[in-house]
C-alpha cells in the first residue's frame, strides 16, 4: 500500500508540469514561407508581437516579426530559428503557408509532409504559391485593415474565392488529398507582391492611403 | 439497497445503545447515593439558602420568602432569575394570585388544608405547572426562566413557567433571501421557531420531540416530523444519534451537525440547514425531520441531498418555467464557480491550440509582460478575493465602504494596471466569485470554494487531464456519500425516474404528485384527488 502511494506520489509530483507553456513563452507563428536555396531550403516565420496587437494601447511597432533561416529541412530550420527568435516557435495557429515558385517547381512533397506529421500544426490553413517572387517577401509585407499580415492573406483569399472566384483557398488537407487522389490534379492560389517589395516592411509603407506595397493574389497553379 | 444499509445502521445504534445503557446504570448507581442530600428540604429557608449557595450567591437570583394566613403563619418562598423570567407574569400570576387567594378562602377553612393542592390546583394562576423534587431539578427549572415556589412542610415544590427573556423578534432572514415569499425566519428562541412551524402546518401530525444536550448549557433540542410522512428508522437513527452526544455545550447548531453527520471527511454539505420557516415546512411535507437548536436561527434538515442546495425556497413560487430556467442557470454557476479558474489555466498553459485564433491573440496581448505563470497569477487573484470576502464577513460596519473600495480598486484596476495580472484573470476571477453566490445554500458554496484549489493546482499540473481526474474523484466522492441511509446523489445514482421532475427542472406542482422516493417510502402521494 505504501509503496502504492508511493508510486502515485511520484507520478504526481516528478512528471511536474509536463508539456506545460505559459503563453508569453510562445511565438505565435502565424505564417510560414518556404524558399529555395542553392542547397537546402530557406525557412521564414512570420510571427505575432502579442505587445504590439492589443486593441486599446496600440504601439507603434508593426504587429508582426518576421525570421529567416538556412536549413535542410523544414523542422530544421523552424528549430533553428530559436537562435534569432527568442521564443519557441508555436505552429497550432498557423494561418497560411506560402511556397516559392521555384520550390514549387521542384516539388513540395517533403514540405508537406513536415506539416502533414508535425503535431503541433493543424490542417485548416491555406497553402499558396508566392508567384515570381520570393516567400519571405511575401511575409514581410505589412497590411492595414487586418493587421495581422498572415490574417489578412487568409481573409482575403476565403472572401475572394466566395465572392469573385478568381482564387481557390487550398488547404492543406485538401491539398493532400488532392494530391493522393487518383484522376484528380491539385491546384494553388499564386500570390503576388506588387508595388515596392523592398519597403514592404516598413511601417510608413501602411500609413498612406494608396498603399505602396499590395499582396495580390492572381492565378491557380496545377501542382503535378 | 437502501433498507439494507438502513437496517446496518440500526444494528450499529443498538450496539452503541447497549453501551450506552451500561455507562447509564453505573452513573445511576452513582447518582443515588448523592440522592439523599439532593432532596429538598421541608423548611422554605433551608431550601433557599441551598440554592443560594448552589449558585454560589450569584445576584441574578432573587429569593423570597412570605407568609399567607397569618393566624397559621404558612410560609412560601420564590426563587427565580431576574432577566430570565417575565416579571409581570410572576408578580400578577404567581404572587399576587397566591397572597389574594388566601384572603378570600382560607380564612373560611376549618379542616386541615393540603395547602400543597390547594396552592397548585386553585390559586396558582400561572398557565403551566410542573413540580420538582430535587435541589437540581429545581435549580435546571430556576435557570431555564421558571419560578420556583417552596412551601413550608413539603418536600416538593411548584414550578411556574414563566419563562420570558428578551429575544430577537421574527425578522427577514439574513442568509437566504427572496423576492416573492415568506419574509419570516427563525429565531434564536426554540419555542418561536416551533411556531413558526405550527402555523404553516397545522396538522396534529406534525410531532415535536424535545430533549436537552451539553452538561452545562442544556440546550433545548427539538426533532420535529410529521407522523406518517417521515421515515421511522430515519427518526429512530436521529434521536439515536443525538443521544450519543455527550459535549459540554452546544451553541449552535454546526455543533449537532458536525456531532451526528455521516462523513467528518468530505467537503460537501450532508445536513442542510436553513433559516426559512417555509422551507422547513416544505421539508418536512417531503418526509424530512428537522433539528431545531435553541440560541440559533439555523434549523437542520436530514436526510439531505445533493440536489437540495440547489433548490431554493422561491423555486416553487414562481411560475415552473422561470423556476427551471433558474435553476438550470444555478446548476451551470455551479460549474461555472467550479471550474473556470482552472480551465482557463489549462487552456492557456496546455491547450492554447483549443482556443480560437483571436481569442488566443487577445489573451496572449494581455498576458504580455505579466511576470506570473497563470497558476501563480490565478492564485493571487483568487486568494486576495478570499482575503476580501472574508474581511467583509467579519469587519466592523463602519469601515464597510473603505474596504470595498480599497477592494474594486486596488484588485480590479490597480493589479492591472500594475502588470501584476492580467484582465483576463480578473474577469476569470469576477465570474468565478459571482457564480458561487448563486448557491441558495450557503454550504455547498463553501464546498465549491474548496475544490476549485484543489481543480486549480491539478490544472496547472496536468491540464484538461488534471480537470476531468478531480471532476471524476470528486463525483465519484459524492455518489459514496450517505445522509442518513440515504444516498446523496438521490435521484441521480440512484437514478429515479419518478422525482426527476424536481432536479434540472421543476415541473409544476400539478404535476409534482409525488413525495421523493427513498426520503419517504410509504405517504407517497401528495395530492390525493389525482392518481398517479
Amino acid at each position: 500500500m505504501k509503496a502504492f502511494l508511493m508510486l502515485c506520489i511520484c507520478s504526481l509530483l516528478l512528471s511536474g508540469c509536463w508539456s506545460s507553456r505559459e503563453l508569453n513563452e510562445l511565438a505565435i507563428t502565424v505564417a510560414v514561407g518556404i524558399d529555395k536555396a542553392e542547397d537546402g531550403i530557406i525557412v521564414t516565420v512570420q510571427l505575432i508581437n502579442p505587445g504590439d496587437i492589443q486593441a486599446k494601447t496600440p504601439t507603434n511597432g508593426p504587429s508582426v516579426t518576421t525570421f529567416s533561416i538556412k536549413a535542410s529541412s523544414v523542422m530544421e530550420g523552424l528549430r533553428k530559428i530559436t537562435t534569432k527568435s527568442p521564443r519557441k516557435i508555436y505552429l497550432s495557429h498557423l494561418r497560411m503557408l506560402v511556397i516559392s515558385e521555384s520550390m514549387a517547381e521542384e516539388g513540395i512533397a517533403e514540405v508537406l509532409d513536415f506539416f502533414a506529421r508535425d503535431h503541433e500544426v493543424r490542417t485548416d490553413y491555406f497553402v499558396v504559391v508566392a508567384k515570381n517572387t520570393k516567400a519571405s517577401s511575401v511575409l514581410n509585407v505589412l497590411t492595414t485593415i487586418e493587421k495581422i499580415p498572415a490574417n489578412h492573406m487568409f481573409a482575403s483569399l476565403d472572401v475572394s474565392q466566395r465572392i469573385w472566384a478568381p482564387t481557390r483557398g487550398v488547404k492543406l488537407n485538401e491539398l493532400i488529398s488532392n494530391l493522393t487522389s487518383e484522376g484528380k490534379q491539385a491546384v494553388l492560389s499564386g500570390v503576388l507582391v506588387k508595388g515596392n517589395v523592398k519597403n514592404a516592411g516598413d511601417m510608413s509603407s501602411i500609413s498612406r492611403t494608396n498603399l505602396s506595397t499590395l499582396l495580390n493574389f492572381k492565378g491557380l497553379g496545377l501542382v503535378q | 439497497m437502501r433498507i439494507k444499509k438502513l437496517s446496518e445502521l440500526t444494528n450499529k445504534s443498538k450496539q452503541r445503545k447497549e453501551k450506552a445503557d451500561e455507562s447509564k446504570d453505573s452513573k445511576e448507581t452513582s447518582a443515588s447515593s448523592t440522592q439523599e442530600e439532593q432532596k429538598l428540604s421541608e423548611r422554605v429557608g433551608d431550601n433557599l439558602s441551598r440554592m443560594k449557595k448552589a449558585l454560589g450567591q450569584s445576584t441574578d437570583l432573587v429569593v423570597r420568602e412570605f407568609r399567607i394566613s397569618i393566624e397559621e403563619k404558612f410560609t412560601l418562598g420564590v426563587a427565580y432569575i431576574d432577566g430570565l423570567v417575565n416579571k409581570d407574569e410572576v408578580e400578577h400570576y404567581a404572587l399576587d394570585s397566591i397572597m389574594h387567594y388566601h384572603d378570600e378562602h382560607l380564612t373560611h377553612d376549618d379542616g386541615i388544608v393540603n395547602m400543597y393542592e390547594l396552592i397548585k390546583s386553585y390559586s396558582l394562576a400561572a398557565g403551566e405547572i410542573m413540580e420538582a423534587k430535587t435541589l437540581d431539578d429545581a435549580l435546571l427549572h430556576v435557570l431555564s426562566g421558571d419560578t420556583v415556589l417552596f412551601l413550608e412542610g413539603y418536600q416538593t415544590c411548584i414550578v411556574a413557567s414563566t419563562r420570558g427573556w428578551r429575544d430577537r423578534a421574527v425578522s427577514e432572514p439574513q442568509s437566504q433571501t427572496v423576492v416573492r415569499g415568506p419574509r419570516d425566519s427563525f429565531t434564536e428562541t426554540l419555542r418561536t421557531n416551533t411556531a413558526l412551524i405550527r402555523r404553516r402546518i397545522k396538522s396534529p401530525k406534525l410531532w415535536i420531540e424535545s430533549q436537552q444536550i451539553g452538561e452545562f448549557t442544556k440546550t433545548d433540542i427539538a426533532l420535529v416530523y410529521i407522523d406518517g410522512i417521515a421515515d421511522e428508522q430515519v427518526i429512530q437513527e436521529v434521536k439515536e444519534r443525538l443521544s450519543k452526544i455527550d459535549i459540554d455545550g452546544i451553541l449552535e447548531s454546526g455543533y449537532i451537525e458536525e456531532l451526528i453527520q455521516d462523513e467528518d471527511y468530505t467537503p460537501f454539505p450532508t445536513m442542510h440547514n436553513t433559516e426559512r420557516p417555509d422551507s422547513v415546512a416544505a421539508g418536512l411535507l417531503e418526509g424530512r425531520i428537522a433539528i431545531l437548536v435553541d440560541g440559533t436561527p439555523f434549523v437542520l434538515m436530514v436526510p439531505a441531498l445533493f440536489i437540495q442546495f440547489f433548490q431554493a425556497a422561491e423555486d416553487y413560487y414562481q411560475r415552473a418555467d422561470i423556476s427551471t430556467l433558474i435553476r438550470l442557470m444555478r446548476y451551470m454557476a455551479f460549474f461555472l464557480a467550479l471550474l473556470t479558474p482552472s480551465a482557463y489555466i489549462a487552456l492557456t498553459t496546455f491547450h492554447q491550440e483549443m482556443l480560437p485564433f483571436a481569442l488566443l491573440i487577445s489573451i496572449a496581448a494581455q498576458r504580455e509582460g505579466v511576470p506570473f505563470p497563470a497558476i501563480i497569477e490565478a492564485f493571487i487573484m483568487e486568494i486576495t478575493f478570499e482575503i476580501l470576502r472574508e474581511a467583509g464577513v467579519r469587519l466592523p460596519r463602519a469601515v464597510g465602504s473603505a474596504i470595498s473600495i480599497v477592494g474594486a480598486l486596488v484588485l480590479g484596476e490597480a493589479a492591472v494596471q500594475a502588470g501584476l495580472v492580467s484582465p483576463a484573470m480578473v474577469i476569470v476571477v469576477s465570474i468565478t466569485a459571482i457564480s458561487n453566490f448563486v448557491s441558495p445554500v450557503y454550504d455547498m458554496a463553501i464546498a465549491v470554494r474548496m475544490l476549485r484549489f484543489i481543480l486549480m493546482v491539478l490544472a496547472a499540473t496536468f491540464g484538461l487531464f488534471g480537470i476531468i481526474l478531480g471532476l471524476i474523484l470528486m463525483i465519484l466522492h459524492l455518489c459514496s456519500l450517505r445522509s442518513f441511509g440515504v444516498p446523496y446523489m438521490t435521484p441521480m445514482a440512484p437514478f429515479v425516474k419518478r422525482d426527476q421532475k424536481d432536479v434540472l427542472i421543476r415541473r409544476s406542482i400539478k404535476k409534482m404528485k409525488t413525495r421523493p422516493k427513498l426520503i419517504n417510502e410509504k405517504n407517497i402521494s401528495r395530492q390525493k384527488t389525482q392518481k398517479n
